[in-house]
C-alpha cells in the first residue's frame, strides 16, 4: 500500500541521505530553507526593512517630527529625469511647489511649477544627526537639497507638513524593534516557565499548564488595552516603549511554552539525560546544555511565527492611541492620524504605512512557513 | 461522557472566576480611585472638597475597606446584574451596555457564521483541487488576508467606499433608522449595513480557516480509510463527504471557541474605525476616560462570551467525536 | 486463454511522473487468475506488489498512471469481460465493480476503518451500495457477516466504533466487509503483517475457511514465504517492479530456480534448519532506487551468480521450464528452447 507513496520520494530521500553523512543539522535546514523562494523573498524584503530604518537618520530626508510649513497635507511629489520640454537630465529633479489662492475656496494651495526645477543631490549635508547611541556623528543624508526652500516628500506629508517617507523609515525601526524584543521577552518566558513546568512535570507542570490555558482564551487585545490604559499617562515615551513591548511579550509566550514543556516531557525519559544526570549536572544545565539544544530549530521557527503577532498588535494598540506615542513614532502611531476618516480621504497617502505593515507580516509569513519546512525532519 | 462534560463545565466556572479577579485588578489597576476622579471633577467646578467629606465619601462607597472585601462585593453586584456607575455617563453600566450588546453579539455572531460557511467550502474546494489555478488564488488571498491588520481594511473599504459610491460604509443603520425602535424595516436596514464590519471582522479568520481546512482534508484524503472505502464503491462525492470532510470538520469545530476570542478581540478596533453603535467603542472611550467599571464590566462580558464559546465549541466536539466522548484520548 | 479465467493481466506497466520524467513503477506483468483460485505475489516493500494490486481496482494514487497494457475482468455478476484499463477511475462502472466484484482488505486495520463510524454503518455502507437494500436489511447482513468471521456478540460489535476493537477483531471486520456482497475475487494488500503471530495464525486459517465457504478467488499480497505456503495455489515473486520468477506454489517453494527466490528462501527460518544450527541467511545489499534501476538484470546489484557481460548487460524475459514454471533469468535461459 505504502509503496506508492514512498516511491515518488526515494530519489530525495537518497539524495538527502548522501548529504547527511557530511551536513550539520543546521547545513541541512539552510539546505532545505533555500529551495523555498517565497520564503527566501520574505527574508529579502525584512533584511531590506531592516536595513534601511537602521540607517534611517542617513537615508531619511527629514527627521520624523520636522515640519514643511509650505506644503502641509501635501500630496507624494515625483521626480524626474525628463522636464516639461523633453530634455533629458541625469540628474532627477523634483518641479518646483508654488502656493497659490484657490479662486473657490481661497485656501492656499500647492500647486506645480513647471518652470522651475529643484534638482535632487545625493550624498548631500545637511541637518546634523548622531548615530548609534551617538557614536558616529554626521550631516550627510541620502538625498537632499542645497537650498533650505526646496524638499522633496516622495510619499506626501502629514496634516502638519511632516515627511511621511521619512516617518515611515524611522516608525519601520520602532515597529522592528518592539517585534525583536518583544519576541525575546516571550522566548524567555517560554522557556523559562515551560522548561520549568516540563522538566520537573506534576503539580508545577499542571499549574503552569492551567495558566496558559487561562491565557489562551482570554481575548487579547481587550487585555492589552485595559493593561495599556493602565499606564500613567505621565510616564515619558521611553517607559511607554519599554512597557508597551512587555505587555505584547506577556500574552505571546504561552505557544512557545507549549512546545518546550511537550519536548521536555518527551526528552526526560530518554538515556543521555539520564547519564547527564548520573554525572552530576544541575538542573538548570541539563535543561540548558543537553535538553534545548536539541529542538532549537523548533523553537527559532515558532519565534519567527509570533513576530508579526506582536507587530499587528502593537500596530493596534496605537492605532488606537493607547500604545506608542509622539514623538515616538511607529507603524501604528503614522495610521493613527488616519483614524479621523476625513482626513483619511483627504489624504489617503496616510494609509501608505499601512501597506508597509501588511508586506512585512507577509514577508514574516511567508518566512516563517519556509523554516517550518526546513526545521521539520519528515518534511522531504 | 458526563464525566466529560461535568469537566468542560467546571473548567469554564473556575476560568469566570479567574476572570473576574483579573477583570476587578484592571478595574484598580490606574492610580486613583473613583472617589479622586469625582473630587477631581468637583474640583473643576470650583467646589473644594475638605479631607473629612473625601474621607466620609470613601466610607459611604465602602472603598476604604480592604481589597478583598471591595472584590467580593463588586462579584455579588455583576451575579445580581449590577455593574456598577459609570462616571462618564452617569448612569449605571448595566444600562449602558445592555443598549449596545445585542447588537456586539449579532456582530460576533454572524461574522463567526460568515467566517465558517465560506471557509469549509472553500477549503474543501482548494484541498481537492490542490494546484488548480483557484486554490492558487486562494492561497494568494489567504496571505494577504492574514496580514491586514482588520482596522487596515477597514479604513481601505471605507475609503473606497467615498470614492466610488460617495457614501459611508460605517455605521450599523442608515440614518432614519438611527435611533427607530426595532421593526422588520430597521432589521433590514442592519443587515445592509452589517456586512461589512462582518467582512472585516471575518476576513483574517476565514483566510485561517481555509488553511486549517485545506491541510487537514488533505491529510485525511491519503488515509487508509479513504482508499478502503473508495474500495468499496463509494461515490467520489458521497465519500469526501461522509468521510474525509467529516473527519476534517473536527479540528475546525474545536477552533470555535478561538475563533470566537479573535472576533471579540478585534471587534473594539474595528467598531471604533466603522463607527458601530455597539460596545467596541464604548469600550476604547472607557479605558481612555478611566471609566473603570465600564471598562472592566466589558472585559468581564467579553471573556465571558469566550469561555462560552469555548464551551459550546468542547461540547459540541464531544458529541462529533466518539473517541473524545468516550474519553479515551490520552 | 482458458474459459475459466477470471482475471487477466497482459503487460502491464505503471508509471510514476517525477519532475516531468515518467518512470516504471512495475513493467510487464502477466498473470492469470482462474475461479475461486489463490494467487500470491511476493516480493519486498517496494518492489510494486501493491501497485499491482490497486490497479485491478483503480485505486492507483493521482501521480501513478497505467502507462500500457490490459487488465481483463470476467465478471461472473455481468457475464461479460470488461477491460478495467479503459474504465474511468471515478466512474460508475468501476464503481460497480468495486466493493461487490472485487473486494479488498488492507495491512492496517486499524486505520482502514473510519474513526468516526460505527462498524455497522461501514459494513451496511457497501450492502446498501451494491444490494439495494434498506437500512433492516443490511443491518442484518452486517450482523451475519460479523457472525460468519468468528466475532462473538455481533449485535453489540455492529453498534461500536473501531477504537472499541483489538486489532485481530478489526481485521476480522474488515473482511466481513469485504465478503459482504459475496465478491469474486478478494484482493488481500498484507492482511495479517501488522497482527501479532497468534492472530495471524488466526486470521489465515479464517481466510482459508471463508475461500472454501464463498468460493472467491484471492489475490494474497505478502512478503512471508512461510504464508505464501499456507494458502497460496500459485506464486508470483516480484522484485523492482518485475515478476522474476512465477508457477505453481508448491513447484516455486521445492524448485526455485531465481536466484532471488532461493535467497529469501533461505532468508526464511524453519524449525529443521534451526536443528542443525543453520544460520539465516540475508540477501546482501538493499534493494536499488527505482530512480538507480541497473542496466540489465534488476537482480544484478545482489546476485551472487552474476555472469559478467550478461546480466549486467541485457535484461532477461521470463522463460518456460516447465508447465508450472517460469523464470527469468540467464542461468535457466537454455531450458527456454526445451519444449514444456
Amino acid at each position: 500500500m505504502a509503496s506508492a507513496g514512498t516511491n515518488a520520494t526515494v530519489a530525495a530521500r537518497t539524495a538527502a541521505v548522501r548529504l547527511t553523512d557530511t551536513a550539520t543539522h543546521w547545513q541541512l535546514m539552510w539546505w532545505k530553507f533555500r529551495r523555498h523562494k517565497m520564503a527566501l523573498l520574505g527574508g529579502g524584503i525584512l533584511a531590506l526593512m531592516v536595513f534601511f530604518s537602521l540607517f534611517a537618520e542617513f537615508f531619511a530626508p527629514y527627521t520624523p517630527q520636522e515640519r514643511t510649513a509650505k506644503y502641509t497635507q501635501g500630496a507624494p511629489m515625483g521626480f524626474h529625469f525628463i522636464d516639461a520640454e523633453g530634455s533629458i537630465h541625469l540628474r532627477p529633479f523634483v518641479y518646483a511647489r508654488v502656493t497659490k489662492r484657490d479662486k473657490v475656496t481661497l485656501r492656499l494651495v500647492p500647486t506645480v511649477d513647471t518652470t522651475t526645477r529643484w534638482p535632487i543631490k545625493f550624498f548631500v549635508r545637511s541637518d546634523d544627526y548622531k548615530w548609534m547611541w551617538g557614536l558616529i556623528e554626521s550631516d550627510i543624508h541620502f538625498f537632499g537639497f542645497e537650498e533650505r526652500k526646496e524638499f522633496l516628500h516622495l510619499l506626501g506629508t502629514d496634516q502638519l507638513g511632516r515627511d511621511i517617507f521619512s516617518r515611515i523609515l524611522y516608525a519601520t525601526r520602532t515597529s522592528l524593534s518592539i517585534g525583536a524584543i518583544g519576541v525575546l521577552l516571550s522566548f524567555v518566558l517560554g522557556i523559562v516557565l515551560g522548561g520549568i513546568a516540563g522538566y520537573f512535570g506534576g503539580m508545577v507542570d499542571n499549574l503552569i499548564m492551567r495558566l496558559i490555558e487561562f491565557i489562551r482564551s482570554v481575548p487579547t487585545l481587550p487585555l492589552w488595552l485595559a493593561l495599556a490604559a493602565a499606564l500613567p499617562r505621565e510616564w515619558t515615551a521611553l517607559q511607554v516603549y519599554i512597557s508597551i513591548t512587555a505587555i505584547l511579550a506577556l500574552i505571546g509566550w504561552t505557544h512557545l511554552a507549549r512546545r518546550v514543556r511537550g519536548k521536555l516531557l518527551s526528552l526526560r525519559e530518554e538515556e543521555f539525560v539520564l547519564a547527564a544526570r548520573l554525572s552530576g549536572c544541575s538542573h538548570a544545565r541539563i535543561v540548558a546544555r543537553h535538553m534545548l539544544p536539541s529542538f532549537m530549530s523548533y523553537m527559532i521557527v515558532d519565534l519567527t511565527i509570533s513576530f508579526p503577532y506582536i507587530i499587528m498588535a502593537e500596530t493596534a494598540l496605537s492605532f488606537l492611541g493607547l500604545g506608542m506615542r509622539e514623538p515616538i513614532v511607529s507603524w501604528g502611531v503614522l495610521l493613527y492620524s488616519a483614524q479621523n476618516i476625513r482626513s483619511m480621504i483627504l489624504m489617503p497617502w496616510l494609509l501608505i504605512p499601512g501597506l508597509v505593515v501588511i508586506i512585512a507580516v507577509i514577508a514574516f509569513n511567508f518566512l516563517g512557513d519556509g523554516m517550518r519546512d526546513a526545521a521539520d525532519p519528515y518534511s522531504q | 461522557m458526563f464525566n466529560v462534560v461535568a469537566n468542560r463545565i467546571l473548567w469554564a466556572c473556575l476560568m469566570m472566576a479567574a476572570i473576574s479577579v483579573v477583570a476587578f485588578t484592571l478595574i484598580q489597576l490606574p492610580p486613583g480611585d473613583f472617589v479622586d476622579s469625582y473630587v477631581n471633577h468637583k474640583q473643576q467646578g470650583g467646589v473644594i472638597m475638605t479631607k473629612d467629606e473625601v474621607a466620609e465619601m470613601r466610607g459611604t462607597l465602602g472603598l476604604d475597606r480592604p481589597m478583598y472585601v471591595q472584590y467580593f462585593d463588586w462579584v455579588g453586584g455583576v451575579v445580581q446584574g449590577d455593574f456598577g456607575f459609570s462616571w462618564e455617563f452617569r448612569r449605571p453600566v448595566s444600562e449602558i451596555i445592555g443598549e449596545r450588546l445585542p447588537l456586539t453579539l449579532i456582530l460576533a455572531f454572524t461574522t463567526l457564521l460568515f467566517t465558517y460557511l465560506t471557509a469549509i467550502p472553500i477549503g474543501i474546494y482548494s484541498a481537492v483541487r490542490q494546484y488548480s489555478v483557484g486554490d492558487h488564488v486562494f492561497t494568494v488571498l489567504g496571505y494577504i488576508g492574514l496580514a491586514t491588520p482588520n482596522f487596515m481594511f477597514a479604513l481601505v473599504l471605507l475609503y473606497f467606499a467615498h470614492v466610488f459610491f460617495g457614501t459611508s460604509a460605517g455605521g450599523l443603520f442608515s440614518a432614519e433608522f438611527e435611533t427607530a425602535p426595532w421593526s422588520w424595516a430597521r432589521i433590514v436596514d442592519l443587515l445592509a449595513h452589517l456586512w461589512v464590519p462582518v467582512v472585516v471582522l471575518g476576513t483574517a479568520g476565514t483566510a485561517f480557516q481555509i488553511r486549517t481546512m485545506r491541510a487537514t482534508l488533505l491529510d485525511e484524503l491519503n488515509k487508509l480509510y479513504v482508499t478502503a472505502a473508495r474500495a468499496s464503491g463509494v461515490s467520489e462525492f458521497r465519500l469526501l463527504i461522509k468521510y474525509p470532510v467529516r473527519m476534517a470538520i473536527n479540528p475546525i469545530v474545536s477552533t470555535i471557541g478561538w475563533e470566537l476570542t479573535n472576533i471579540i478581540s478585534g471587534a473594539p478596533i474595528v467598531g471604533i474605525v466603522l463607527s458601530l453603535p455597539d460596545t467596541g467603542p464604548l469600550f476604547v472611550d472607557a479605558l481612555l476616560n478611566s471609566d473603570l467599571y465600564l471598562a472592566g464590566a466589558l472585559i468581564l462580558i467579553y471573556c465571558g462570551l469566550v469561555i462560552i464559546g469555548t464551551l459550546i465549541s468542547d461540547l459540541l466536539l464531544i458529541a462529533l467525536d466518539p473517541r473524545i466522548r468516550m474519553g479515551s484520548t490520552a | 486463454m482458458g474459459q475459466d479465467n477470471l482475471l487477466e493481466i497482459e503487460n502491464l506497466r505503471i508509471c510514476v511522473d517525477s519532475d516531468g520524467e515518467s518512470l516504471p513503477i512495475v513493467d510487464n506483468i502477466n498473470l492469470t487468475l482462474k475461479v475461486g483460485e489463490i494467487l500470491a505475489l511476493v516480493g519486498e516493500s517496494g518492489c510494486g506488489k501493491s501497485v499491482t494490486a490497486q490497479s485491478i481496482m483503480r485505486l492507483l494514487p493521482k501521480m501513478l498512471k497505467i502507462e500500457t497494457g490490459q487488465i481483463t475482468w470476467h465478471s461472473p455478476k455481468q457475464g461479460k469481460p470488461i477491460d478495467i484499463t479503459g474504465l474511468d477511475p471515478r466512474g460508475k462502472e468501476i464503481r460497480h465493480i468495486r466493493g461487490d466484484e472485487i473486494a479488498m482488505i488492507f495491512q492496517e486495520p486499524m486505520s482502514s476503518f473510519s474513526p468516526l463510524h460505527t462498524i455497522g454503518n461501514q459494513i451496511m455502507e457497501v450492502v446498501r451500495i451494491h444490494r439495494n437494500a434498506g437500512k433492516k436489511e443490511a443491518r442484518a447482513v452486517a450482523v451475519e457477516m460479523l457472525d460468519r468471521v468468528g466475532i462473538p456478540d455481533p449485535n453489540r460489535v455492529v453498534e461500536q466504533y473501531p477504537h472499541e476493537l483489538s486489532g485481530g477483531m478489526r481485521q476480522r471486520a474488515m473482511i466481513a466487509k469485504a465478503l459482504s456482497c459475496d465478491p469474486a475475487l478478494l484482493i488481500a494488500d498484507e492482511p495479517t503483517t501488522a497482527l501479532d503471530v497468534t492472530i495471524q495464525a488466526q486470521v489465515l486459517s479464517l481466510m482459508n475457511d471463508l475461500q472454501r465457504e464463498f468460493g472467491m478467488a484471492i489475490v494474497f499480497i505478502t512478503h512471508d514465504l512461510g504464508v505464501v505456503a499456507q494458502v497460496a495455489d500459485k506464486v508470483a515473486i516480484m522484485y523492482l517492479g518485475k515478476i522474476v520468477e512465477q508457477g505453481v506454489t508448491r513447484e516455486i517453494l521445492l524448485n526455485p530456480k531465481h536466484p532471488y527466490t532461493v535467497n529469501l528462501l533461505e532468508a526464511v527460518p524453519r524449525l529443521g534448519r534451526i536443528e542443525d544450527r543453520q544460520a539465516l541467511v540475508p540477501i546482501q545489499g538493499n534493494v536499488p532506487s527505482l530512480f538507480d534501476r541497473p542496466i540489465g538484470c534488476p537482480f544484478v546489484t545482489r546476485c551472487s551468480k552474476v555472469i559478467a557481460d550478461r546480466c549486467d548487460v541485457s535484461n532477461p524475459s521470463l522463460s518456460t521450464i516447465s508447465k508450472d514454471h517460469k523464470v527469468a533469468c540467464f542461468l535457466h535461459e537454455t531450458t527456454e528452447r526445451i519444449p514444456a
